[in-house]
Formats: C-alpha cells, structure tokens, sequence
C-alpha cells in the first residue's frame, strides 16, 4: 500500500450522504472516504445503495442531507456537470460513447480544446491525443469509427476521455461485466498504473475476487447504510458476502412445488441439452412439474441469455430444447409461447408491458386469440380473465382501465408476470421477477408463482440476486456461459453468493 | 438504479410543483376534444354566410368534398397507429385512378386503348394502391430502411410516373360506373360520404373490438412488448401498409369521380391536411393512441374551415396562410384540453 498516501487530506470524501425516493430510503448516512492513490472497493447487493452513492459523488443527484468534499474542497453544486467533471469522472456501465463519431472526437466530447471565439482546434487536439493514447500503449487509430473498438477499448477510451478534464478520482461502475479475461487484466494494468500516479479510483462490482484482487480498501453498504470499511488484505469473500447480507437467515418460503409434481405430467416440462449461443457453452439441465428452479449468476455470465433463448428471442446456434418431450424450434417467440413458455423480461421498460394502454389490454396482449370469437376479442370473456388475474396478483389499480404506466414499479411487474401467466404456461421463465419491487410486491409475486408450481406449472428464475434465488426449490449456479454447480434449495446467501462470483 | 424507479412513477410525484399544464386541464372525452372547435366553425360560418348552415351546403360541400381526405387520412391512422408512416399514400391517390383511367378511357380521349371494363380498373386501382402499400412495407419493415425516406422517395417516384404515363394530360370522360363513387347521391346524401360512414364503422369496429386492431395499439404502443407477447409484429405492420395504401387509391377514386377526370397533378398536398386532420383528431405520431372518430371530426373541422373561408369569399391567395394557422390554433387547442402527447 506504498502507493497510497496517508498523510494528506482524503481526494474524495462523502460523509452523512442521505437519499430519499418518495418512501423509499436509498441512502441513510452513508460515508465514504478515499485517499489519493487509494483503489476502494464499493460493494453490496441489488438495491444496497451503491448506484445511488455513486450517483451522488459523480454530482448527478442532489442528496437530501450529507456534503461531498474532493480534497477538502466543498463540491460544486449538483447539476454543474462541468465543474464535477474536473474533480471526478465515471465509467458508467452503459458506453457512453457516441458509436458514430471518430475516436479523436469522442475522447473530446464535450469538452473540445477551443481556440478565441469558441474555434475547436484540431491539431492540438490530435496532438494531445496522440501523446496520450501512445503513454498508455493503445494502439488504435484516432480517425476509426469508436463503435468499431472493442468493449475493452472502448472503455479504455472513456477513461482516457475522463483523464483529458484531469480529476483526481475515477468510479468505475461494473468495468469488467462486458469484459473478457484478457481485456479485464489490460483494466487492470491501468488501473494500476494510474493509482501509482496518485489517481484514487471508486470500484463497484459484484464480482469479489475481483475487487480483493485490485482493491486497497472495500467498503460493504447495506439498505443505504455503511456496513464496514476495511483493508482487502485483512478480508476474504465469505467476510465480504457476510457482510452484504447481514448474515440473515432467510425465512422465506422455499417453492418445493411438491404438490406440483403430482398434479403436472409425469415427465420434465423442460429438457436443455447442450445448448449453445454466442454466450452460451453447452448448457445442459431438466425442470420437473411444479418444480422452481433458480438459474443464478451475475450479469455476463449468460444465465440471461438462457431465458432469451426459451422466450423465442435469441435463436440457439446448437443444442436441443424439449418441451414435455417434444423439441421446439426455438426460433420464434409465437413458436415457443404455443409450446408453453411464459417470459418476463429482466428489462420490464423494454419489452414487458405497453406503458399507454390499460391494464385489460396489457393484460390480454398475449392471449388475444384465446378471448377471440371469430376474430373479434369476447370483451366479457377477457373482463372475466382479467379479473381473476389481478385478483390473485393483488394489482393495486384504481380500475382496470387504468394506464399501466401510471402503476408503481411493483404493480407494473404484476401486470407484466400476469400476462405471462395469462397464456397458462408449463413452464415460466422469470428474469429477475422482483428487481426493483418493493417487498410487499415481491411476496405477492412470489406468491403467485408458488401458485403456479403448485398446480403443476415448472418454473425457472434467472436471477443475480439471492433474496430471488433462495425461494428455488434448487439453485443451477452459471459462470462464464456454462453451469458451474448445483446448490440445494434454501442455502444461505452468502453461499449463493460465494458460487456466482467464483472463477472471476 | 433508484432513480429509475422515481420516473417509472410520475404519479407518485408529490413535489408541489406539478407542471402548468396540468392545471390547464378541463377534462373532455378525448373523442369530444374537437367538438367546442366545430361549433365555433359552425357559428363562424353562420354569421359569414346564410349560405353555410343550408343542408345542402354541410351534405354535399362539407361532407362530400372530405370524403377524399376521410378515407386518405383513415389509412394514414392505420399506419401511424403502429408507429409508421407512409407520404407516398397522396402519389398513391393520383396514380391509382390515372393508371385505371388510362386502360378504360379510349384511345381518341387519350387512353391506351385496352377499353378495360370500369369494375376491373376499380379493382386494378385498388390493387394499385396496396401494392405501393406493400412495396414501402417491404423497404421499411423487411429491409429496415428509415420510413421518412423510403416514404419520401416513394412520394415522388410515384407522381413523377402518374406524370410519365400521362404525359401530363388530364384523362376524361371516365366511364359511369367508375365514377358512381363520386357524383351519386343515395337518400340525397353523397354515396361516397355513405361510404366514409361505412368504412370507418369497419376499421372503428376492428379496431376496437378485433384481436389484429387490438394488437396494432400493442404495436405502437410498444413495438418489443408486442413481440415479445407472440404477436405477429411484423404481418401486422405491413398490413396496415396494405390497407392504407388501397384506402388512399379508393380516395383517388373518388375525387376522381367528382370531376369525372384524372389530373395529373391529383393528390398534391393533400398529405399535409391528412396529418393534420389525424393530429387534430388525436392520433398521437408516436403510435399507439388514436381513434377513428376522432381522425373523421378532425376532417370535419378541417372540411368545415375551408367551406368557411370560402364562403367569405378570402382571396385564394390567402387561403393556405389562414388554413395554416388554423391548424396550430387547432393543435394548441387540443394540448390545453387534451392529455397532451401531440
């Protein structure tokens, strides 16, 4: 830790950081401090209030109560981008890079070197430029199309961006999710390099091994709150998932959907053999009637890209699908919604519900054929449908007729899981079902889908979060495109935990 | 992640400072929207003219000159309702009945001279229409191509052969049958205003009460919820191109039957007043939002507008500037009273 200097004031301290979303507390308090030359780790799960402290000391949220100081200097006042910019950049999980424009205009974007009179000058630029990709050994050229760069280079290429306005700490939120091996060490590399020249960095990941590899100091938030702060050198992963979830022993309901097995067909509802996609390696497992079944493991690792492929979405390259079976071509959404599939997206905003129509409509959408009569919808049929639907959803709405985008977050995925479950599937696909639903929500949904297990419906939750994970009747754990192991039902979260991580 | 979910609830936001025009607000039927604005044309038009509210007048000179606009601006709902559009739908209206009215028209009138029976050039110019329908489908949907300009260049392409097969010549007389659309009248109503009632009865109908019309709200709504529901996406999106297009050759037809001619130049401009009476009327240009009796009040209004500008004897070179403000007082109208989204 030679690098790391104790002495002077810290190059980025938050301190009594508190964020209120409505109801919702995202932060309460917390702290963080960095020194310069210092690499910390930021960690906890799903909706701990990482992304919100990270939000905060980039300057895109104004917190409700605390103070950010860089080098003991007050920070600017929220919303003036350009003033942060020099204090602190952030490498965001989504490329922010204009795919469009050349590498030397993006590593300037918004923020030219301009001549009197607001002329760019572009031979200073290329100049810096230059010298610049050359000191950090990259080799691309400056006129390339960036959306032609690889998503390592790309990234790199928005530090660099980030180093032109000169702060002195850089957050990297997820840097490797998108990355391969290779390219994750070149991160590494950098980062090194960087901290030895007194640049402090904030590192967020889910990946463990990873930030006691790179990180000096780790800091474990938990429902907005400092957990602890501590040395990577003291600590290991098992005290690092302890402290994310508390040590809570989950009493949660396992789905065992035992009274499933009898009520559903003798055989599997699903059969995967060696199915393979770009991001999958011969993924191979069996789902029993009334059976729920977690798919665990963090974003990358293809356990998402499993549910694209039973929903239609992503044809597989190779590999066999058995519905009750019978093999499905899965290479249409309506040819695997007519086989049994029911999805839900992980991106509810994307392609889960249609935020101007009603929740009848929303919720009809995919069984339109069913209340049809010859073609024209049965409306008394479907008003029948509906309301047994959200009956058992317990969708809070003032009717109806109401507009599914006027609904909160967790009534909005009701509808979303309500639609999937109004095509009577035998098998349901779940993609994180509860991300960011409050948790009278998620016992509502959770509630359904042992429902479901119990009249003989199997389903399948692809998820990286274990509150999700831990209701499975057996955990399938993927790492990397394959499926590393298998845990039992009910195990702690700091073991579900441990399994996704490993390998990384 | 938690500020994502603050926007997915933009009714929770209890900040105290809604936005003004949420207090603008009176609540209306959104199919009623239009309807302070046709009285106030109506009254407009009784003081200007004794003329105006004589039945005849609203009958034949209102409704029966709309009838064209009803019918171009019904496909272009379609259309839009899936979150597409189609400019090319005004060529379409031109070149239909000419290329009809050339193969039925004899040879000293200037036809080709294949005296095609009138039933066979109605259909042919049906056909016409959905088969440019289907063509800018393909480009759009199939090939991916930006609709803007696949439209465009299809608007053009399409005049510009109107122009070519005609020489620029006005094809007349058509044959009676052909024009019994246009210049009959049944119960002393036009037929072709008949004919606006029951196609928009049809497409109203589907619309609302069939599982394809329910799905092009799903469409253009959200076009990756729709799919991802198992609904035919992309069928229905070059449907609503199919229909839209031979929607827009039967208002050739029409107009055509009016003056009992086909010009060259037939269709001109009048895309412009289909996307404005579709907007007026409510149909939102992001998709998924519209209804058939708010596009027909919206070619009311419009129809109305001009009959009274016209009954005030404004000079015809003023006419486009008046019209042309009417329809920003017409969209500003329906931002105030309606839920905005214009």
């Amino acid at each position: 830790m030679t690098h790391v200097d104790l002495s002077g004031p810290p190059a980025l301290q938050a301190t009594g950081v508190s964020v209120r979303f409505g109801k919702t507390v995202a932060l309460d308090g917390a702290t963080l401090s960095v020194q310069p030359g210092e690499v910390h780790g930021l960690i906890g799960r799903n909706g701990a209030g990482k992304s919100t402290l990270v939000s905060v000391i980039s300057g895109l949220l104004h917190p409700h109560s605390g103070e950010v100081r860089f080098s003991e200097d007050v920070a600017p006042k929220a919303g003036h981008v350009g003033a942060w910019r020099t204090h602190i950049g952030t490498v965001f999980q989504k490329p922010m890079i204009a795919r469009e424009l050349s590498v030397l205009e993006n590593l300037f974007l918004g923020a030219p070197i301009v001549r009197g009179a607001g002329v760019v000058d572009w031979s200073a630029m290329r100049e810096r430029a230059t010298s610049a990709l050359q000191e950090w050994g990259i080799a691309v050229d400056l006129d390339a199309a960036a959306g032609r760069l690889t998503i390592g280079q790309q990234q790199l290429l928005e530090i660099l961006r980030i180093m032109m306005l000169g702060p002195k700490v850089i957050v990297l939120d997820e840097p490797t999710a998108k990355l391969g091996r290779a390219e994750a060490i070149v991160l590494m590399e950098h980062i090194r390099l960087l901290r030895s020249r007194g640049i402090s960095f904030v590192y967020v990941s889910h990946h463990l091994n990873e930030v006691l590899e790179v990180c000096d100091t780790v800091t474990v938030v938990r429902n907005g709150k400092n957990v602890w702060t501590r040395a990577a050198s003291d600590i290991t992963v098992p005290d690092l998932t302890e402290a994310m979830s508390g040590g809570a022993v989950s009493f949660a309901g396992v789905i065992d959907g035992t009274r499933g097995r009898t009520n559903g067909a003798p055989r599997d509802v699903l059969q995967v053999r060696d199915l393979t996609t770009s991001l999958l390696d011969r993924v191979s497992f069996a789902i029993r009637p009334g059976e729920c079944v977690g798919l665990a493991g963090l974003k990358g690792s293809g356990n998402q890209e499993v549910g694209k492929v039973l929903a239609g979405l992503a044809p597989p390259r190779s590999g066999v699908i058995q519905i009750e079976g019978k093999p499905v071509n899965a290479t249409k959404v309506r040819t695997m919604l007519d086989a049994g599939v029911g999805y839900i997206s992980g991106d509810r905003h994307f392609d889960g519900f249609v935020p101007g129509m009603s929740i009848t409509d929303n919720l009809a959408m995919a069984v339109l054929k069913r209340v049809s009569r010859f073609g024209f919808v049965d409306e008394r049929r479907r008003n029948q449908m509906v309301s047994a639907i959200t009956a058992e959803l317990d969708v809070v709405a003032s009717s109806p007729a109401q507009q599914v985008a006027s609904l909160s977050g967790g009534n909005q995925q009701k509808v979303v899981l309500g639609r999937a479950l109004a095509s009577r599937p035998k098998l349901l696909v779940l993609d994180n079902p509860t991300a960011g639903v409050d948790i009278a929500s998620r016992e509502s949904l959770f509630g359904a889908v042992a429902a479901a297990c119990n009249a003989g419906t199997a389903a399948l939750i692809i998820s990286d979060d274990e509150e999700e994970l831990k209701r499975c009747g057996r955990i399938l754990v993927m790492v990397g495109g394959r499926l590393s192991t298998e845990l039992a039902g009910g195990s702690s979260d700091s073991t579900i935990m441990a399994a996704m991580s490993e390998g990384n | 992640m938690h500020s994502v979910i603050t926007k997915e609830t933009p009714s929770d936001a209890k900040d105290g400072h809604a936005p003004m025009r949420a207090r603008l607000r009176f609540k209306l039927p959104a199919n009623l929207l239009l309807l302070p604005a046709l009285v106030a044309t109506f009254v407009a038009g009784a003081f200007v003219s004794p003329v105006f509210l004589n039945p005849s007048n609203i009958v034949d000179n209102i409704a029966g000159s709309s009838a064209p606009l009803a019918l171009l601006s019904l496909g272009l709902t379609l259309i839009l309702l899936t979150d597409n559009f189609d400019l090319s739908l005004q060529s379409t209206v031109g070149f239909a009945p000419m290329l009809a009215g050339l193969l039925m028209v004899p040879s000293e009138f200037g036809g080709v001279g294949a005296n095609l029976n009138p039933f066979l050039g109605f259909v042919i110019a049906l056909v016409l229409g959905a088969g440019i329908g289907a063509f800018n489908a393909m480009l759009i949907v199939k090939v991916g191509l930006n609709g803007f300009m696949v439209t465009l260049s299809m608007l053009i392409v399409v005049s510009g052969l109107t122009l070519g097969f005609s020489n620029g010549r006005t094809v007349s007389p058509l044959p009676d049958s052909f024009t019994y659309l246009g210049n009959t009248h049944w119960l002393g109503v036009p037929v072709s205003v008949w004919l606006v009632g029951a196609i928009s009865l049809v497409i109203g109908g589907f619309l609302r009460y069939h599982r394809i019309g329910r799905s092009i709200y799903a469409i253009g709504g959200n076009l990756e919820a729709a799919r991802a529901s198992g609904i035919s996406v992309d069928r229905i999106r070059v449907g609503v191109f199919v229909v839209g297009g031979a929607l827009a050759a039967l208002g050739g037809i029409v107009i055509s039957g009016i003056t009992s001619a086909v010009t060259a130049n037939q269709g001109n401009n009048m895309i412009f007043s289909a996307f404005a009476a579709v907007v007026i009327g409510g149909v939102s240009l992001q998709g998924g939002k519209g209804t058939v009796l708010g596009v027909l009040s919206g070619v009311l209004l419009l129809g109305a507008i001009t009959n009274v500008l016209t009954l005030a004897q404004v000079s015809s070179f003023w006419i486009d500037a008046i019209y042309g403000v009417v329809i920003l007082l017409a969209l500003l109208v329906g931002r105030i009273g309606g839920k905005g989204h214009v």
